[in-house]
């Protein structure tokens, strides 16, 4: 960068900045800017008003979670996902999904993954490249038998190249159906170490659910519990991303699906377990857990959702969408990163005001969704450099977001700026480039922000340069 | 709960609260009601309180208020805290925060309830087993709050406080399977555990409380359970 940015570009500054460049030209000076500057042509749309009132100081951290719940799930998610994730903190008894029990036949969601169960709970079958791969495994081996085995069949895939299964967390209604795939074709079955027992002959209620099988256990390969951050297992030679989030159980999994489309690759998270705890110290698991599978999905770029009970995140519409033929040509689980992340603040919003529900001394900072808007412009000197410029506005749900810094880059270019967004929301700034931006996208980033009582997620707009 | 984003979590709500008005008095008055007719309490109060027990500076009277507070935390979060220690402890943090505030000018500090949660019974309901628990706290009836009960990973119910602090409800299937079969043997194992959430306000902080009792487990699906597949 060969400029200083300069940053909140007051009338006179600029007037001043102009100015200088004019004189310079005047004098020789050379034909090129010698200073950023904010294009006075630009101007920011006003502001929506906000959509939700910040609770009044002094409510209940409880309450200041579950409004925040609401406010991050926004319209996006305003309905049922808002509703599911913070079900089990807000009712005392179980959502009524859960008794759905219509079958869902197996449904292509994309090239290489199908869904396949009942309306309250599943399996999502991932084509490998000499086989296949399930996400749980049925509620029993009836149904492994009779709903995964002909929807396989029916999608062209062989039910004998089983690779392997894994149940997101040790219930019976996610590793029950795994019992029969592996005995009838073998393979592993991984599960959270910390729930290797519930799959093991040790539990009574096994010898119930595998009546008729030889043994009353399934062979399990045990992923560390303790293990915190992102870990692999491979299956097939598909790299899949795994992540410990004790919480529903004690050895509950998340992690990532890989997806595809012809040559287009998503990356689709899942939950591990829905249902938040009722004890303290696994609450926090929980929460702990869905901070982390939030910042998976960051890391990771994921493009979507997915979860084995589906109607807890959307995806049971989803299917209903695809088998009813009625989504407009687009695969309505690819719903991209932002509205991914905003999802899981939603989870995260629900976990931390169960935490409360169970001990209200406990202060968890809220996690607040943002949005960034942004004009921007290039401006061509008469020389070989160019100014390019925006104005920035960050809000979250509850208003504008004061002390914001917001860094102005195209990508591929060493050239950059920052400001910082004043108490209405808005920042602006420019640099100089001697690159050509013609097509070229200015990439407008909100890092993100944390205070003692809040912490801002990060977001970003993209500004088509001429 | 450090997390991977290295945000700041988990903060004990202990800090001063400069727009509350809590009096160095209400302080004394809170650690005389909780020693109650203790003698070892009553001690610990006589000793603690004392003008003579005052630390020597704010800073040093702030470290060591923060230092009780602390100490009640890490008893708190044990698996099955000491509740002698618990109550204690508060009665000391009182002590403290009564001399922080004495030597503060304009300082406040939400006096702390030490609570106390007896589940009083567990009996068999037409659809599973209801249990019954109260609060009681020097405070006053904490009524209008929230107790939840759990048993295992899968039961649990929770239900308001009534006007003398009492709450009772059937603990459900919170998570039940299509095949009640698998549901019911995931749903009762190990004890009956009560929590009590608190109350926090500006000027008073009603401490959170666990109960636990151990109950039977069932080995056979009880009669008014009958197993069902979809």
């Amino acid at each position: 960068m060969r400029s200083q940015p300069i940053q909140h570009f007051a009338p006179t500054a600029l007037a001043l900045a102009v100015g200088t460049t004019a004189l310079l030209v005047a004098c020789g000076g050379g034909d090129n800017f010698e200073a950023p500057f904010v294009d006075d042509k630009l101007v920011l749309p006003a502001a929506a008003a906000a959509q939700f009132t910040e609770p009044a100081a002094g409510v209940s951290e409880y309450q200041r979670h579950l409004d925040a719940a609401t406010a991050n799930a926004g319209t996006e998610f305003a309905g049922e996902q808002r509703k599911q994730w913070c079900w089990s903190v807000e009712n005392p008894g179980p959502p009524p999904d859960l008794a759905n029990t219509t079958v869902v036949p197996m449904t292509k969601l994309f090239d290489n993954l199908y869904f396949a169960g009942r309306r309250w709970v599943g399996v999502y079958v991932l084509k490998t490249a000499n086989g296949y791969f399930l996400l749980d495994g049925q509620n029993s081996m009836a149904d492994a038998r009779e709903i995964t085995i002909p929807g396989l069949v029916a999608m062209g895939i062989n039910p004998a190249t089983f690779k392997a299964g894994m149940p997101t967390h040790g219930h019976g209604d996610h590793y029950n159906g795994l019992k029969h795939m592996q005995d009838a074709y073998g393979g592993p079955v991984y599960i959270g170490s910390a729930d290797a027992a519930a799959l093991s002959a040790s539990n009574a209620r096994n010898t119930t659910a595998f009546a008729g099988a030889p043994t009353n256990f399934i062979a399990t390969t045990s992923i560390p519990t303790e293990v915190l951050t992102p870990q692999t297992i491979t299956v097939d030679g598909q790299v899949l991303t795994v992540l410990s989030t004790p919480g529903h159980t004690p050895g509950t999994v998340s992690g990532i699906l890989p997806a595809k489309v012809g040559d287009k690759s998503y990356k689709l998270v899942y939950w591990g377990g829905t249902g938040t705890p009722t004890t303290l110290p696994l609450a926090k698991q929980y929460l702990d857990g869905s901070e982390r599978t939030y910042q998976l999905a960051k890391t990771e770029n994921a493009d979507g959702t997915i979860h084995t009970h589906p109607f807890a995140d959307g995806s049971l519409a989803k299917f209903d969408a695809i088998n009813a033929g009625a989504t407009a040509g687009k695969n309505p689980f690819v719903i991209g990163n932002a509205s991914t992340l905003r999802s899981l603040s939603v989870l995260r919003e629900c976990a931390a005001a169960k935490v409360n529900a169970l001990d209200a001394t406990v202060v968890n900072p809220v996690w607040l969704t943002t949005t960034v808007a942004a004009v921007g412009s290039s401006v061509e000197s008469d020389g070989y450099n160019r100014n390019v410029s925006a104005r920035v506005r960050v809000l979250d749900p509850y208003g504008p977001v004061a002390n914001a810094k917001v860094t102005l880059r195209i990508d591929g270019n060493p050239d950059a700026c920052t400001a910082t967004t004043d108490s209405t929301g808005a920042a602006a700034c420019g640099f100089l480039t001697d690159q050509a931006t013609a097509g070229k996208t200015l990439q407008v980033r909100f890092e993100g922000a944390t205070s003692t009582a809040k912490v801002w997620l990060a977001s970003s707009a993209a500004v088509a340069l001429n | 709960m450090a997390g991977l984003l290295g945000w700041a979590a988990q903060v004990a709500a202990v800090a001063p609260v400069p727009a509350a008005v809590v009096s160095a008095d209400s302080h004394l008055q809170a650690a005389r009601r909780q020693a109650g007719d203790n003698q070892a309490l009553k001690s610990t109060l006589r000793r603690a309180c004392a003008p003579a027990a005052a630390p020597a500076t704010a800073s040093l009277a702030v470290q060591a208020l923060q230092q009780i507070e602390a100490e009640h935390q890490r008893e708190r979060v044990q698996a099955r805290p000491d509740l002698t220690r618990l109550l204690n402890s508060v009665v000391l943090r009182e002590c403290l925060a009564y001399h922080a505030t004495r030597l503060q000018i304009g300082a406040s500090y939400p006096v702390w309830w030490h609570t106390h949660l007896t589940i009083e019974s567990v009996r068999p309901a037409q659809t599973g087993f209801e249990a019954q628990a109260r609060i009681t706290t020097a405070h006053g009836a904490a009524t209008s709050s929230r107790i939840t009960f759990s048993r295992g990973l899968h039961h649990a119910c929770f239900v308001q406080t009534d006007s003398v602090a009492q709450a009772a409800c059937v603990l459900l299937d919170t998570h039940p399977h299509g095949d009640r079969v698998n549901g019911w043997a995931e749903a009762h194992e190990g004890p009956l555990v009560a929590t009590y959430a608190g109350h926090v306000s500006a000027t008073a902080v009603v401490l959170p409380a666990i109960a636990t009792r151990e109950i039977p487990v069932f080995s056979s699906f009880p009669s008014w359970q009958v197993p069902t597949r979809p």
